[in-house]
């Protein structure tokens, strides 16, 4: 029989008061005062001569104030300072010919132009068929999209029959595909639905699925402890949960869709507003082809700014956005 | 039955069988004539084409000046791209100078550049090269761009602490911190060029060789087993500069020591 030590007694020590009186942030600040970060001096190099940092503050106070007040108005103002010159850049030289007019029109011409383009009719109705594909194309590959991205988040058995297939697909972009594809589909509208919805589909799947594969296990066991019901756990937790990720897909597909359609347009197609462009060219008309380019860069914007406004319209639950 | 349950759980099964069936579709519809042979050929056709000596020199060729294109395009564009997203993304004033330029620019569907190109460069290689650099360039800036200004403010206090040169700061702060994402913008931007490459050659056209180029010369002569032997190509191309891409990328950041 072996006789076992006492345990020793537990020792009840005094609370330490010193720390509880004095507030932490009075040390913190003390210390902190006390030792300013000094760079350690490396062989073959001299320490630099201390600034007192306060000081160089005060001296050049003036000076920050006013490069405050130029970082307020430059904000705003600066951007626009390229633009300017490069238009006045692209003045001078359709003024004073250093370019021929083909090649590079006037300010004024291509001005004129879009006014003409735009009272004639041309652009907007060419400019509606072009929206009214792109509508097709972004409803029907966002149906796809969704459908797929949701089966393959959920279903970790759906993941892994179709999302080899899927990413190796999804590394093709559909613009390389066309030859082929107007093999099976002819050069009308069908080529163009498939091209856009291909090209929408891809990023919302992505971010469809990867948006519920990524939502925190505890949300998950806080519905479970509240015994919700699984349609209910979907509605109210995972969708939610998924959908900023989700948008940031949309507003990739939309933009796709929108590169893509321009694309098809200028290859195969007898209206919309890459055939106007390539039109433009066909005839040597420069000034058509640059209202063109600046009306797809237009619209471009304002789709991504348009789900952008809706983003923050649907996530403002969220706070941060 | 045990181990059939153990194969038809197997990733590398379940991944390889959706292509299996398809691949199967596609010469069950040939051979039954559901699809008609000028839409695709069964696979004993396209080897039949893919072993013909003057097809096959003429891949051979079409695909070195694609390869060339794509390298000097791409190389004027990334260069480019680098330079002004790291620029941007370091000095606020350029930021502030070129950002909304540069984001204006970038919403301009690449393609739209073509009509233009070909106006101010002809059909020749350089509209071609031009039009690869410029869809090559936004990718990796916007990359650099993010990945610079991403850096946590708390490593650039440490080079303050340390006092680094503006330059050292750079070095041995900035541009590791922003590395992954640098390589992402460049990695897409590769993969953006190769593409780029192929759809300059479907829409400019011209005279001069390359893949796309015979495809599109395929499709012309109503040829689809050029046509299906030019995409496959393609695709297996991209496929590939993607698997190496992110292969390199895995390996090139291991030392931060991040699942990737």
């Amino acid at each position: 029989m072996s006789t076992h030590a006492p345990a020793p007694a537990l020792e009840l020590r005094p609370f330490p008061l010193r720390a509880a009186t004095a507030p932490a942030s009075l040390f913190l600040r003390r210390r902190v005062s006390l030792s300013r970060p000094q760079a350690p001096v490396l062989p073959g190099q001299e320490r630099k001569k201390r600034v007192n940092p306060r000081r160089l503050e005060t001296k050049s106070g003036g000076r920050i104030l006013f490069s405050r007040w130029l970082a307020a108005a430059a904000g705003k103002g600066v951007g626009l300072i390229v633009p300017l010159v490069v238009l006045t850049l692209w003045w001078a030289a359709a003024h004073w010919r250093w370019l021929p007019a083909t090649i590079l029109p006037a300010p004024a011409a291509v001005a004129q132009s879009f006014h003409d383009l735009l009272a004639g009719g041309d652009l907007l109705s060419n400019l509606g068929i072009s929206l009214e594909r792109v509508a097709k194309g972004f409803v029907v590959g966002g149906a796809v999209g969704l459908f797929l991205g949701l089966a393959m988040g959920f279903s970790p058995a759906v993941e892994s029959w179709i999302g080899p297939l899927f990413r190796t697909v999804a590394q093709l972009p559909a613009v390389a595909l066309i030859p082929l594809l107007i093999q099976f589909l002819g050069i009308e509208e069908g080529l163009k639905l498939f091209v856009m919805a291909k090209a929408c589909s891809i990023p919302i799947t992505f971010t469809a699925s990867e948006g519920i594969r990524s939502i925190p296990a505890q949300y998950i066991e806080v519905a479970r402890v509240f015994r919700l019901r699984r349609w209910t756990v979907i509605r109210k937790v995972i969708l939610p949960g998924a959908l900023p990720s989700i948008f940031t897909g949309v507003r990739q597909g939309l933009s796709h869709v929108w590169v893509s359609l321009v694309a098809v347009e200028i290859l195969a197609s007898s209206d919309g507003i890459g055939y106007l462009m390539s039109w433009g060219r066909l005839i040597f008309q420069l000034d058509v082809v640059l209202v063109c380019v600046g009306v797809i860069g237009l619209v471009g914007f304002l789709f991504d700014f348009g789900l952008k406004q809706v983003e923050a319209r649907l996530l403002r639950w969220q706070g941060s956005h | 039955m045990n181990a059939a349950a153990a194969i038809s759980r197997h990733p590398l099964f379940r991944g390889l069988l959706p292509v299996a069936l398809l691949l199967a579709l596609w010469e069950v519809a040939v051979v039954r004539g559901w699809v008609g042979t000028d839409v695709l050929v069964s696979f004993g056709t396209l080897y039949e084409t893919a072993t013909t000596p003057e097809v096959r020199s003429s891949f051979g060729s079409g695909l070195t000046a694609s390869g060339v294109r794509l390298v000097e395009g791409a190389s004027f564009g990334i260069a480019g791209g680098l330079l002004f997203g790291i620029g941007l993304g370091v000095s606020r004033w350029s930021d502030r100078l070129f950002g909304p330029s540069f984001h204006a620019f970038r919403q301009v569907a690449v393609f739209a550049w073509i009509p233009l190109l070909t106006a101010w460069f002809g059909n020749g290689d350089l509209s071609k090269i031009v039009f690869v650099a410029l869809a090559s360039f936004g990718p990796v800036a916007m990359g650099a761009f993010e990945g610079v200004k991403s850096v946590p403010q708390s490593y650039l206090e440490v080079g303050r602490v340390l006092c680094f040169s503006r330059r050292r700061q750079l070095w041995r702060i900035v541009l590791p911190a922003a590395a992954p994402a640098i390589f992402t913008g460049l990695q897409l931007s590769l993969i953006f060029s190769w593409f780029a490459t192929i759809g300059a050659e479907y829409l400019i056209g011209g005279m001069t060789q390359g893949i796309g180029t015979l495809v599109m010369q395929g499709r012309e002569q109503m040829r689809p087993d050029l046509v299906l032997l030019g995409i496959l190509l393609i695709a297996l191309i991209g496929i590939g500069m993607n698997t190496l891409l992110r292969l390199a990328s895995r390996s090139l950041f291991k030392w931060r020591g991040l699942p990737s």
